[in-house]
């Protein structure tokens, strides 16, 4: 191995730079002890070039280069594991999904804390979306109540300025369709379900108000339409109820399911003849309802009267057989539907008014 | 660089670091305090490793049992050997703290140096009083590198400008130097060189057989030797003359 001589003249970042005996200027690694002026013996090896630092930098680089490349290929988090739209399932109780491009599950949202307990025993990570929701389905144990299944595509950064519908890829084109025929197949007859789309905007608003998209979507209508709705009374509410209030078919692409059978055509009838069929179900159900729709059918029916009364009375003989001899007997004693009887009569809301309410608006007014 | 890599893996200590302990053993005490400074923060390293104090290490008696220790490793230290300077002399260092923590707690006294020492010396001429202390050339040498440091710098270029301005092969360094040589001896060249701040071209190649295109080129080489041979660097004016053969 040479070894030359030479004499330190400066330092710098880590390296001294000498003189050596035969008048070249190299630099070499600094050690301890070394100052300016000090004439070192040094190995040539030792000598650091700038080229050298430069191989092996660029060596480095290219190295971790290599293993970023390596691990985007076998991860590759920027399309996979990214969230990409979301999935609500209400019924009586909520669950969200966040969805990836494969529709595979990445995270479960629960909202309501006694029934999260159930759902939480099962393992949805990872499954495709219509295995969840039947799962779900299955373990809640409907019978006879509504689902909403509600799905929203996720808004890229890049999209914001604006049309939801450009989002609409066919990817989610592919969700929605596997999640009609998850409810159009797998669900019991006596359950009726809407598939709703809905822009992104909703989910934002579900966020907010820590409600899952089903029931934001709810709770918005009913503020748009002026229905007196408290965000607890959603939270709490079966989403069955709530939709028997609140229309929502103007909040993006519903798909109703199951129409063929006798309850299911929910929503279609409410679009045509604002709720015959529908308000039937309802009275039944629900005596908190009849407070609102009393005051419809009381100013409604003042307006138009005996017109309408003639135009309906061939159709609805059936609900003119059931109610019409209990009607006149309710009025006299009062108002307050605390009896069943009583409720259903009046909840008939603003359409039966026309058909029945003819007989009780007469009788009522000869009074 | 395949070489330097091995050279790295063997573990050897360079051959530099090698020949400042040699200087060491052999005297120099500059470069023994300046070595020793330089290995304080280890030192204290290996102290507060192994006594655990966090506070005023610097002024408790292991770190100076600690630096004694070190002194010792550089005396002791076998350069034909080149292990690794720093793992021996932290293993030297560990043994003499561990002997001296084993007498204090044996004997749970500890005892100034003054109470042994009679007070006929002063404590200045016992310890302070260095018989090599003749400091003055380095101090000098040091001086002068920064002055001609400021010299070149006047010429818009610096010292590590020089790394990749030397020429590489023997010849063409001569050549340069013997240019620097010119400059140096006719007064006139110099001045020129002054005034314009760049190389006098055109009265240069009345001088030399060469085209100004070669001297362009190894300008900020000659400028730089145009300097150190007009300083007082001797060793460096010694390293001019030896190359260009006088």
């Amino acid at each position: 191995m040479i070894k030359q001589k030479g004499t330190i003249l400066k330092f710098k970042n880590n390296l001294a730079i000498i003189m050596t005996t035969d008048c070249k200027v190299v630099s070499i690694i600094k050690q301890p002890g070394m100052y300016v002026g000090l004439e070192v013996l040094f190995n040539i090896n030792e000598v650091v070039h700038k080229k050298n630092k430069i191989i092996i930098s660029s060596q480095i680089i290219a190295g971790v280069a290599a293993i970023f490349i390596i691990l985007l290929a076998f991860f590759n988090p920027f399309t996979n594991s990214r969230v990409y739209a979301y999935v609500a399932v209400d019924s009586i109780t909520s669950i969200e999904f966040e969805l990836d491009k494969n529709n595979k599950i990445l995270k479960v949202n629960y909202f309501n804390d006694d029934t999260s307990s159930l759902l939480k025993e099962l393992d949805l990570k990872h499954q495709s979306v219509d295995v969840a929701i039947r799962e779900v389905i299955k373990k809640s144990n409907l019978d006879e109540s509504v689902i909403l299944i509600s799905a929203c595509l996720k808004e890229q950064s890049n999209d914001k300025s604006g049309d939801t519908k450009k989002n609409h890829s066919e990817e989610f084109d592919r969700l929605i369709d596997i999640c009609r025929s998850t409810a159009e197949k797998d669900f019991d007859e006596d359950i009726r379900s809407k598939v709703v789309e809905t822009p992104y905007d909703y989910k934002k608003l579900a966020d907010i108000n820590k409600i899952s998209l089903g029931r934001s979507i709810v709770y918005e209508k009913a503020k748009e339409q002026g229905i007196d709705m408290d965000i607890e009374e959603i939270k709490s509410k079966s989403i069955g109820e709530a939709l028997k209030k609140v229309k929502i078919d103007d909040v993006g692409v519903v798909h109703d399911v199951k129409k063929d059978k006798p309850q299911k055509p929910v929503s279609e009838p409410e679009r045509k003849e604002p709720s015959k069929e529908k308000t039937d179900p309802i009275e039944k159900k629900d005596p908190n309802t009849i407070i609102e729709p009393k005051n419809k059918t009381q100013e409604k029916p003042l307006p138009e009267p005996k017109n309408k009364f003639e135009e309906t009375v061939v159709e609805p003989k059936d609900n003119f057989e059931e109610t019409p001899f209990v009607e006149p007997k309710d009025k006299p004693e009062g108002k307050p539907g605390l009896e069943p009887k009583n409720k259903p009569k009046e909840t008939l809301n603003s359409e039966p008014k026309h058909n029945k309410k003819p007989e009780v608006d007469i009788e009522t007014y000869k009074k | 660089m395949i070489n330097i890599k091995s050279y790295y893996w063997l573990g050897h200590e360079k051959d530099s670091f090698l020949e400042i302990i040699k200087k060491i053993k052999n005297g120099d005490i500059l470069l023994r305090n300046k070595f020793i400074d330089d290995y304080k923060p280890f030192i204290l390293k290996c102290v507060s490793q192994l006594v655990g104090k966090k506070n005023n290490i610097i002024q408790s008696d292991e770190f100076s049992i600690a630096l004694i220790a070190f002194n010792e490793a550089i005396e002791s230290y076998d350069l034909d050997k080149r292990t690794i300077f720093i793992s021996f002399s932290k293993q030297v260092i560990k043994r003499r703290l561990i002997d001296y923590l084993r007498c204090t707690n044996k004997y749970k006294v500890t005892v100034p140096f003054s109470y042994l020492y009679d007070n006929d010396s002063s404590f200045e001429e016992k310890y302070l009083y260095d018989n090599n202390s003749d400091y003055s050339s380095e101090f000098i040498t040091k001086e002068e590198i920064k002055n001609l440091e400021l010299k070149i710098c006047e010429f818009k270029m610096t010292i590590e400008d020089l790394i990749d301005c030397s020429p590489k092969h023997r010849d063409s360094r001569v050549m340069c130097l013997n240019v620097a040589k010119i400059i140096k001896e006719n007064d006139s060249l110099f001045q020129l060189l002054m005034e314009k701040k760049t190389l006098p071209y055109k009265e240069l190649t009345e001088h030399v057989n060469l085209c100004k295109r070669t001297l362009e080129k190894n300008k900020k080489f000659i400028i730089a030797m145009v300097f150190v041979l007009k300083s007082d660097l001797e060793i460096l004016k010694k390293y001019i003359y030896d190359t260009i053969g006088r």
